[in-house]
């Protein structure tokens, strides 16, 4: 039987003798156990080996500083620590849970060195390498202020490497940059502290705000004259926020009105085309169409009111005929069958513009060009 | 005809002497050598005397008008009554109230009832001088019955054509009457080649005090007075117009409809050359136009009575410097001759129409529109990029929709529209043109239809087939102004007054919402008559409508 299976078979009674030495010593005892995994690890109370888990140890009543060690490859280990009291005469017990692999200490040393000389050289991971090893005391001597220092030196590179990053995106005139970088002079984060700075930026900002704001509104007026009714909204809303404009309600107001108008428009047109495409198929089922108009124009009809009738040239020359049929009357069917209201006025209208057009586009100084502009 | 002159002129054949001291103890004094007495009372009294010597014919108004009252007539009606009974002596109608009748009055009344029945006015009618100027002119040379001048209501009613109702009366204040000018439509662009067309045309005013450029700027409301063939059917029947079958009227149209028919819907040329009138010529002259336009009615005869020798006619009648030129003494039966005369004499100012550039610009002249149309196609087409149209005629004949579909779909001229005011203008007038030629066809579409089966058919058809309510829309939207247009026209005793035009005046107006629903069952049961020729109605209307349809949008357009 090893003094394993001995101290296991007889805890109890094995316990209470060790307590009852312990007592009788002035001492302390402290049992170190290991569940299985931490078994054989190496045990050191402030810094001597005292074999391995699971150990008793005798010791003198007083703080001790509890590590268990044990080795999982050449560079890392698995560790517990813990610092205790012992009082005289009686015994403790530390379960013992190894924590996940670390560095050992070779380990950490070597790589705390190669740490320490990049963060030297500026790398930002390694600053705060170094300063976890400063914390932890992993490579290097634990330093409390030490690790602060990298950390705050990997902090301090990182708002640097990022404001230089926020300025080269602001000079190249992106306008969140110049907020962000505006703000970081103002609060002197990666960049000296600077009021004018941050003011200079803060302009700049403005100045390339209002620069695209008259682009944008440019774009949207171009957009807006064109008919696009969410660029006509769009021309209201800067007219009544002076975006990119000078502010003007009443403006604001009339593109608010030519957005209505074309809506109704385009909401006609639509109405129009398919109306037309139902005429179209109509007229499709007559066979008559294009057919019949060449037919009608190629018969030399279109000007006599007999197109059906046949014409007899020399009483056609001589006689001067009364018109037929009325206008209204193929107007007044027109109405239905077309379904569009007619209007004598707005006709009569339309006949004037018609009669002057030609004048008034080819002969301004003929007297029916005069007539029309004088009516 | 309301009067009774038949038994008159039968009367003088036999003895008036005896019929008269019989009948009413009307006496001749025949022994009296200056003062004969035509009419007298039954008490013996004249009320009607004749003075050789002086040719002057002298009335007893008091007892005319009792006489009148006592039959519970008007003075009018009395004379008529009992012209029969008087003795004229060689006082009836003559040559020259023949000569005036036959421009003047309805042809188709006899010379002598006319003589009768407007020397009954004459005698009678205190507004005489007003309404019957030409009459009143020759009755007055001849019988001097009046010694003052009558003071005349200012504004003189035309019945101008409109495209939109067949009673249009348009009231001319003669004193914003600027001019009188002689219009010659040519035939083609070579202005003496062919025949034409030869009309009047009043340079009327915007008011009174008008500069002359304003009067001959107003061209919208100048008046255009021509003899045209009545056509009293719902188609022309070329044959009949030629063979004097259809009446002939003095017309009145608006100018600038003048000016569409014939420089746009017809490529003519139209030049306007003004007489050398005095302004009382001028006034005189409005009254007489008038009285010719409502009173006249006659036949339209292919050689002797046609536009261009009636209108010479009239001018004779109406104005003796015309009468007097002997260059004028010739009846012209081709409008381009007897404008050709007229140029060369001095009642005219030809020199109007050297330089017709100058005439275009002074209002003379007025060139077919033919070049510019073509020159607004060639725009256009260079426009579209794409030289979809080989010719102005191809434009015109291609479906409305079709043409509008490529506008649509072409957004780059459709950008070039909206910035180029010019281009814009040139595509408007295309569609215009279009419109104008639709028209034509519309009307033509219509007129043959209805004459394929005749008004009466039709009307049985649809009387038949509709319910009242739609019947009755039918016969006052479709029919009624079909009917009013073709009726024989109302011809009058001179020009009415205002409140006579009024109390006729029973439009009836077919546009409201209600008769337009019961147009459509119209439609409907037009097309049950004959579908395939509806068709084309149907067609031709579909696409007038499309042509405005491409207007109004391409207007909008150049809104934006």
């Amino acid at each position: 039987m090893s003094v394993k299976e001995l101290i296991n078979k007889c805890s109890i009674p094995l316990i209470f003798s060790l307590f009852a030495i312990s007592y009788a010593s002035a001492e302390s005892v402290l049992r170190v156990k290991c569940k299985d995994s931490a078994s054989d690890a190496a045990v050191f109370i402030n810094g001597k080996s005292y074999g391995k888990c699971p150990a008793d140890i005798f010791l003198d009543a007083g703080e001790i500083s509890l590590r268990v060690v044990k080795t999982v490859d050449a560079e890392r280990e698995r560790v517990f620590e813990t610092t205790l009291m012992l009082r005289d005469n009686r015994p403790e017990i530390v379960n013992v849970v190894l924590a996940s692999p670390q560095l050992n200490q070779k380990a950490a040393k070597v790589q705390a060195q190669e740490a320490l000389q990049k963060a030297k050289d500026g790398d930002i991971a390694a600053m705060q390498q170094v300063s976890d090893f400063y914390e932890k005391g992993l490579g290097l001597v634990k330093n409390a202020e030490n690790a602060e220092y990298w950390s705050r030196q990997a902090i301090d590179k990182q708002d640097e490497n990022a404001a230089r990053a926020i300025l080269t995106r602001a000079e190249a005139g992106d306008i969140d940059a110049m907020a962000q970088l505006a703000t970081l002079y103002e609060q002197g984060q990666g960049v000296e502290r600077s009021e004018a700075e941050a003011q200079f930026w803060q302009q700049k900002r403005e100045q390339a705000i209002a620069v695209l704001e008259n682009q944008e509104t440019s774009r949207v007026l171009a957009l807006a004259k064109k008919g696009d009714i969410a660029a006509m909204q769009q021309m209201a809303e800067f007219y009544r926020e002076g975006k990119g404009i000078d502010k003007s309600s009443e403006k604001a107001a009339e593109w608010e009105a030519k957005a209505a108008e074309e809506k109704v428009q385009q909401a006609l047109a639509k109405a129009n085309q398919k109306r037309k495409q139902e005429v179209e198929a109509e007229l499709w089922g007559y066979q008559s169409g294009k057919a019949y108009l060449s037919g009608f124009i190629a018969a030399g009809k279109m000007v006599g009111m007999d197109a059906k009738a046949g014409d007899t040239s020399a009483a056609s020359s001589i006689v001067t005929f009364s018109p037929t049929v009325l206008v209204v009357t193929a107007v007044g069917l027109a109405t239905d069958l077309v379904s569009a209201p007619f209007n004598a006025t707005t006709h009569r209208q339309l006949q004037n513009e018609l009669n002057a057009r030609a004048a008034v586009w080819d002969k301004p100084n003929s007297m029916v060009a005069k007539a029309y502009a004088q009516q | 005809m309301p009067y009774i002159y038949v038994k008159a002129r039968l009367l003088i054949a036999f003895s008036l002497v005896a019929l008269l001291s019989a009948a009413c103890s009307i006496s001749p004094q025949i022994a009296q050598e200056q003062l004969y007495i035509i009419l007298s009372a039954e008490n013996g009294m004249p009320i009607i005397q004749f003075d050789r010597n002086l040719s002057t014919l002298s009335v007893d108004r008091q007892i005319l008008i009792k006489m009148a009252a006592a039959a519970d007539l008007n003075a009018e009606q009395w004379l008529l009554k009992n012209f029969d009974k008087a003795d004229l002596k060689g006082l009836s109608e003559d040559a020259g109230f023949e000569k005036l009748a036959d421009i003047v009055s309805d042809n188709d009344l006899d010379a002598k009832d006319v003589y009768w029945s407007v020397l009954a006015r004459y005698i009678s009618k205190a507004d005489f001088a007003c309404k019957e100027p030409l009459y009143y002119q020759y009755f007055q040379a001849r019988y001097n019955l009046y010694e003052k001048e009558v003071s005349c209501e200012t504004a003189i009613p035309f019945n101008v054509l409109s495209r939109y109702s067949a009673n249009n009366i348009v009231y001319v204040d003669p004193k914003r009457l600027r001019d009188i000018h002689v219009v010659f439509a040519s035939k083609d662009d070579n202005m003496m080649s062919k025949f034409g067309h030869i009309s009047l045309r009043l340079v009327i005013c915007p008011q009174e005090n008008s500069t002359d450029a304003e009067c001959d700027a107003n061209l919208y409301q100048h008046i255009v007075l021509g003899y045209m063939a009545h056509v009293d059917d719902i188609k022309i029947n070329r044959l009949k117009g030629l063979f004097g079958d259809y009446k002939a009227y003095l017309y009145a149209n608006s100018f600038m409809d003048v000016y569409q028919k014939y420089t746009i819907s017809e490529f003519r040329n139209i030049s306007s050359m003004p007489l050398k009138l005095s302004q009382q010529e001028r006034e005189g002259m409005l009254r007489s136009l008038a009285e010719i336009h409502w009173g006249f009615a006659g036949d339209y005869k292919f050689t002797h009575r046609n536009c261009s020798s009636l209108m010479q006619l009239a001018l004779s009648a109406m104005w003796p410097n015309f009468s007097d030129e002997l260059s004028l003494q010739t009846l012209y039966w081709r409008p381009d001759s007897f404008f050709q005369a007229l140029q060369a004499t001095a009642i005219a100012t030809s020199s109007a129409l050297t330089d017709l550039e100058l005439a275009e610009e002074g209002g003379f002249y007025f060139a077919s529109t033919e070049a510019i149309y073509n020159k607004a196609f060639d725009v256009v087409n260079e426009a579209m990029q794409d030289h979809r149209y080989s010719s102005l005629s191809d434009y015109l004949s291609t479906n409305p929709i079709l043409r509008d579909n490529a506008v649509q779909e072409n957004t780059s001229y459709i950008a070039r529209l909206q910035s180029d005011a010019y281009l814009l203008e040139a595509q408007l007038l295309l569609e215009e043109l279009s419109l104008v030629k639709f028209e034509s066809i519309m009307n033509a579409e219509m007129g043959y239809f209805f004459s394929k089966y005749g008004v009466a058919e039709i009307e049985a058809h649809m009387h038949q087939s509709m319910s009242s309510e739609s019947y009755v829309a039918f016969s006052e939207c479709v029919l009624g102004p079909l009917r009013e247009r073709i009726k024989p026209i109302k011809r009058r005793d001179g020009i009415p007054d205002s409140l006579e035009l009024a109390s006729e005046s029973t439009r009836k107006s077919c546009q409201a919402e209600d008769k337009a629903k019961l147009l459509k069952q119209v439609n409907l049961y037009l097309e049950s008559l004959d579908p395939e020729a509806w068709a084309d109605v149907k067609t031709a209307v579909y696409y007038w409508a499309e042509i405005i349809n491409n207007i109004n949008s391409y207007k909008e357009l150049g809104n934006k």
